[in-house]
């Protein structure tokens, strides 16, 4: 037993440390560092949204750009109607929800194959609809938001702020008797059907919490760049947000931090010449992961850092 | 007048059509209807094939080798791509992730190989004859009875043919197999290549009449997955009736409304068709 | 190679005047502008959907700025090129902008061909105060969604229209029938292309929209009223038009039918194929070097050779053909920029205004910094005006068959700045 409360410590401490290193980034950096972080913050609560279903739940959705877009229209039209951020991003958070719930409990119907499938068309189906719709989201051509740019460490703050308080949320609800549900569903649904518990149930409110997530992501976004467009609800940000998520390993909640941070920092180091091979290396690094490091980088650390402190093969229910 | 005979048309060209998506179907209906494997990366065999075509047509000066060459080029990177992902194959999860590994690397490859400039192939056979008062191409009628004579061959060799019995074995009773003899990891391989190999076929044969770019199989995948799923999982010939429908359906909206919006019905329709169908794995024999 | 030599050791010399300038001015303890070099960013298509413009566009600029250093660099400093992939996604253009200001210090950046990336990239031109060129055709850039710091020395879509339509009424026909891309682009260029034609008094006798990534283009071009239409208008990009014009000759609508394309249709594309043959289609700057106007010729072939690209269209080393309705674009924004800020004397950011202004309508004639020609940049709206040339397939080749005057194109503004 006490080797768990000495992890719980040692976890503690090794989350603290790169959250406060992240805290004094912009005293230290230059400016596009900081806006670079701030995209990297705001893509890891987007992945997180993800992790949330999929690492806690079991369910692969590649659905999640559409909550992502939502969430950057919702956060346009607040702004343009005047309510001030901090009421955008309660109704982006609250769009998103709704969205989540009503979509899940269509989604949840389908298992497996059925249910990447089906959550692939809803993204597509609303990409459509937004590329169809422009006098409501000015199409592929997008639509300014107004707004009044702090400035480029303002916003940082901002970001860390929202990006701190949706992590700490998400781990609050993880380990939460709602959260063990989530994974006792993604383990074994039909031994969680026979404890009594109603699993679509559960499974339809991850999915709205993850639409608030990924909503809420959408919104910061559009607030960091000033720019929405229909291509936000394009799947392949979905696919950002998968693969993120597999990289720095699912059902964490620095997992998806860690691989949106790794990968966009590999993008920006690369030359342009290497930036054309890219998408190949992401294609093998994705195969690499699946076949070799299922649980991704925390995963990789968690069973070194087991070895090193117990000694022995730790339990590996994180 | 006018109008009727733009329906006839759209109707005939739409079953052509439809032929050469319920090949690249069926091929997808072995991986996944037969195996059970989720292979997201079969838009990109289907895009290799388009691409090889065009290459070897250029290198050898004519384009009928590539009927052959292309879908054994083809089946081989599946079958490969099967044995890298082995170890995952029977977790759909994870194989939706590997199989998508596969496709970004295949078509960052074509990207590299052959950059993104749409590809124009010449048609093989420049005749046409005249449908409902516009030119149509013999072409477009020989890739349809090539993609027909495939897919009979595909029924044969599933239906009549020791291998064919052990493809369909391996899924529904592994153990069994294992305790008869059959060689189930070979099987896989086989399988998954014959699929791929039918994807690069319909690559192949679709390539004079489309721009070829890397994009090209990213943009069909979605469509062939919900063909299968919707037509009816293993089956050879409901994948086949339900790609011509999607074809001749699409074709009707998109034409006739909004195109955006009869894309966005199109998907409504298959989507409910999807939610609310009865899981037709279970309904199989 | 007299030349070559006479004009490295100006700017050997130019530098060691630079630095002992610096050296001057760090002992009097302010900051000296003359010592830095002046950097100009291209968010650029490096891959994804345009990265066959994007090949030039680098290219482009390169030599653009190659040339000019050699010439003693602008206002005495040294120009530095800094570019990011753009991957034709406004998402990571958007981060390609920010790099290029905030890390790679860049002073002026010139834009991107997609229009979604420039439309994302301009609010951070005005919240960085950084003027911005775009190449995108997207109308409003130079419209309701730009700001001071854009300039678009390039047609709009709308300039295109403006231009084109009534040379096409007066030769090809005056009943149209028009295919088009169903998305923002395709249906705002129909509007364009459509309003004037039916205010000139022609007729649009049909509308097809056909959906994004249409593979099969038999059941629209079926559609097509080939009795009562004179000329069938294309307005599709890339593999698109690629198609559909295939599709045409196969369907026989080439028969007894002109068909006209947009800007994008056979940009950078090989047009030696049936399909193409004959087509009609509007292009800022001629492909061939045959085509170019006898005053300009000159200029067009230092240009050329500058670039890298032969008579023909093509790059001598690897065949690829040029986007030759665009890639003028970076070589000549380099110019405008050095145009700007020896005219003005900008030094830095508190010279911004100074500079604007002597952007804003600023008017250039034909020289090798602005092998196009004549034109100007409209101090209302920032939007250039500058010839465009109706070309067609001959031969399966690409000739310029009329030039039509920078007049033409221009339109009323959508919104004053």
């Amino acid at each position: 037993m006490f080797t768990g409360s000495k992890r719980v410590l040692l976890a503690t401490f090794a989350a603290l440390v790169p959250i406060t290193l992240i805290g004094v980034f912009p005293l230290f950096m230059g400016r596009f560092q900081v806006v670079l972080l701030t995209e990297i913050i705001i893509w890891g609560v987007f992945a997180l949204s993800f992790d949330l279903i999929y690492g806690y739940t079991g369910m692969l959705s590649f659905g999640q750009s559409i909550f992502f877009g939502v969430g950057a229209y919702v956060l346009t039209y607040g702004m343009t109607w005047e309510l001030g951020l901090l009421l955008s991003l309660v109704m982006v958070l609250l769009s998103g929800a709704l969205l989540g719930l009503i979509i899940g409990a269509v989604a949840v119907k389908v298992r497996g194959a059925k249910f990447f499938l089906v959550t692939l068309v809803g993204a597509i189906l609303f990409h459509l609809v937004a590329l169809d719709n422009r006098w409501l989201t000015g199409g592929d051509d997008g639509l300014l938001v107004p707004l009044q740019f702090g400035g480029v460490v303002d916003n940082f703050y901002l970001i860390y702020g929202v990006g701190l308080f949706a992590a700490l949320v998400t781990l609050v609800i993880v380990r939460s008797p709602v959260g063990l549900v989530f994974r006792m569903i993604k383990g074994d649904k039909k031994r969680a059907e026979l404890l009594g518990y109603w699993t679509d149930g559960y499974r339809i409110l991850s999915f709205a919490i993850s639409g608030a997530l990924a909503g809420l992501a959408g919104g910061l976004y559009g607030y960091t760049t000033g720019f929405v467009s229909a291509d936000f609800f394009h799947w392949s940000y979905s696919a950002d947000a998968v693969i993120w998520t597999v990289l720095g390993g699912s059902g964490t909640v620095a997992g998806p931090f860690i691989g949106a941070a790794l990968l966009t920092f590999i993008k920006e180091s690369l030359s342009s010449t290497w930036g054309v091979i890219y998408p190949v290396f992401v294609g093998l690094l994705l195969i690499g992961l699946v076949i070799g490091f299922p649980g991704g980088i925390v995963g990789l650390v968690k069973r070194v850092a087991s070895w090193t402190v117990s000694g022995k093969e730790g339990s590996t229910d994180e | 007048m006018e109008l009727v005979s733009q329906i006839l048309f759209g109707l005939l060209n739409g079953v052509i059509w439809g032929i050469s998506l319920a090949l690249i179907s069926s091929g997808l209906n072995v991986i996944f209807g037969l195996l059970g494997i989720v292979n997201v990366a079969h838009g990109s065999f289907y895009m290799m094939g388009a691409f090889l075509a065009w290459f070897l047509s250029l290198r050898l000066g004519t384009f009928w080798p590539a009927l052959l060459l292309v879908p054994a080029i083809v089946g081989f990177l599946g079958i490969l791509a099967e044995f890298l992902l082995k170890p995952v194959e029977k977790d759909h999860s994870l194989s939706v992730l590997g199989t998508f590994g596969v496709t970004l690397a295949l078509q960052g490859t074509a990207l590299v190989l052959w950059g993104g400039a749409p590809k124009r192939l010449t048609s093989p056979i420049q005749a046409s004859f005249s449908l409902f008062g516009t030119g149509y191409s013999y072409y477009r009628i020989l890739a349809a009875g090539v993609s027909i004579v495939a897919l009979i061959s595909l029924w044969f060799i599933l239906e009549r043919t020791n291998f064919g019995l052990k493809l369909r074995a391996v899924r529904e009773d592994a153990d069994l197999s294992v305790a008869s003899g059959i060689p189930v990891p070979w099987i896989y391989s086989l399988g998954f290549g014959l699929g791929a190999a039918l994807a690069g076929l319909s690559g192949t044969l679709v390539a004079p009449m489309v721009s070829i770019t890397p994009e090209m199989g990213l943009r069909i995948f979605a469509v062939v997955f919900l063909i299968v799923i919707a037509g009816g999982l293993g089956r050879v010939w409901n994948a086949v009736t339900f790609a011509i429908a999607f074809s001749v359906v699409r074709g009707l909206l998109t034409t006739f409304f909004d195109p955006t919006s009869g894309l966005i019905a199109t998907f409504i329709l298959v989507l409910v068709f999807l939610l609310f169908r009865p899981n037709p794995v279970t309904s199989r024999r | 190679m007299n030349d070559k030599i006479e004009s490295i050791s100006r700017r050997n010399f130019l530098k060691l005047l630079g630095s002992g300038v610096a050296s001057v001015a760090l002992l009097g303890g302010r900051k000296s502008y003359a010592k830095s070099p002046l950097t100009i960013g291209l968010q650029v298509e490096m891959t994804g959907g345009l990265a066959t413009y994007g090949y030039w566009h680098l290219k482009s600029a390169r030599a653009a700025i190659e040339k000019i250093n050699e010439e003693g660099g602008i206002a005495g400093r040294e120009v530095k090129l800094v570019y990011g992939d753009t991957e034709t996604n406004p998402a990571v253009g958007s981060r390609v902008m920010n790099r290029l200001i905030l890390r790679e210090g860049a002073d002026f950046v010139i834009g991107s061909q997609h229009s979604g990336v420039c439309l994302a990239s301009v609010p951070l031109a005005k919240r960085f105060s950084v003027p911005y060129f775009p190449i995108g055709e997207a109308t409003e850039i130079t419209g309701p969604q730009g700001n001071k710091y854009v300039f678009r020395s390039n047609y709009s879509v709308k300039a295109h229209a403006k231009s084109g339509y009534r040379w096409v009424m007066d030769n090809l026909g005056t009943d149209w029938t028009v295919v088009y891309a169903d998305y923002a682009m395709g249906q705002s260029a129909v509007t364009e292309w459509s309003s004037y034609l039916t205010a000139a008094g022609g007729k649009l006798v049909g509308k097809i929209p056909v959906p994004q990534g249409t593979d099969d283009f038999g059941p629209y071009l079926k559609k097509v009223d080939r009795g009562r239409t004179d000329v069938l208008v294309i307005i599709l990009y890339g593999p698109d038009a690629l198609a559909c014009l295939r599709r045409t000759h196969e369907m026989g609508l080439t028969e007894g039918m002109k068909v006209f394309g947009n800007t994008g249709s056979v940009e950078a594309l090989d047009v030696d194929f049936p399909g193409a043959e004959g087509l009609y289609s509007v292009t800022n700057y001629p492909r061939r070097s045959v085509d170019v106007p006898e005053e300009l010729k000159s200029f067009d072939r230092e240009f050329r050779a500058s670039v890298g690209v032969g008579p023909d269209g093509r790059d001598p080393e690897n065949g690829k053909i040029v986007d030759s309705s665009h890639y003028w674009v970076p070589w000549e924004n380099v110019h405008f920029i050095r145009d700007a800020v020896s005219s003005c004397g900008w030094q830095g950011d508190r010279d911004m205004n100074r500079l604007i202004d002597s952007l804003a309508g600023i008017v250039v004639r034909g020289s090798t910094g602005h092998p196009q020609g004549s034109k100007y940049i409209r101090t209302l709206d920032h939007q250039g005006f500058h010839s465009q040339y109706i070309q067609q397939v001959q031969d399966g080749e690409l000739s310029i068959v009329a030039q039509l005057p920078p007049e033409d194109g221009e339109y009323e503004p959508l919104s004053v700045l």
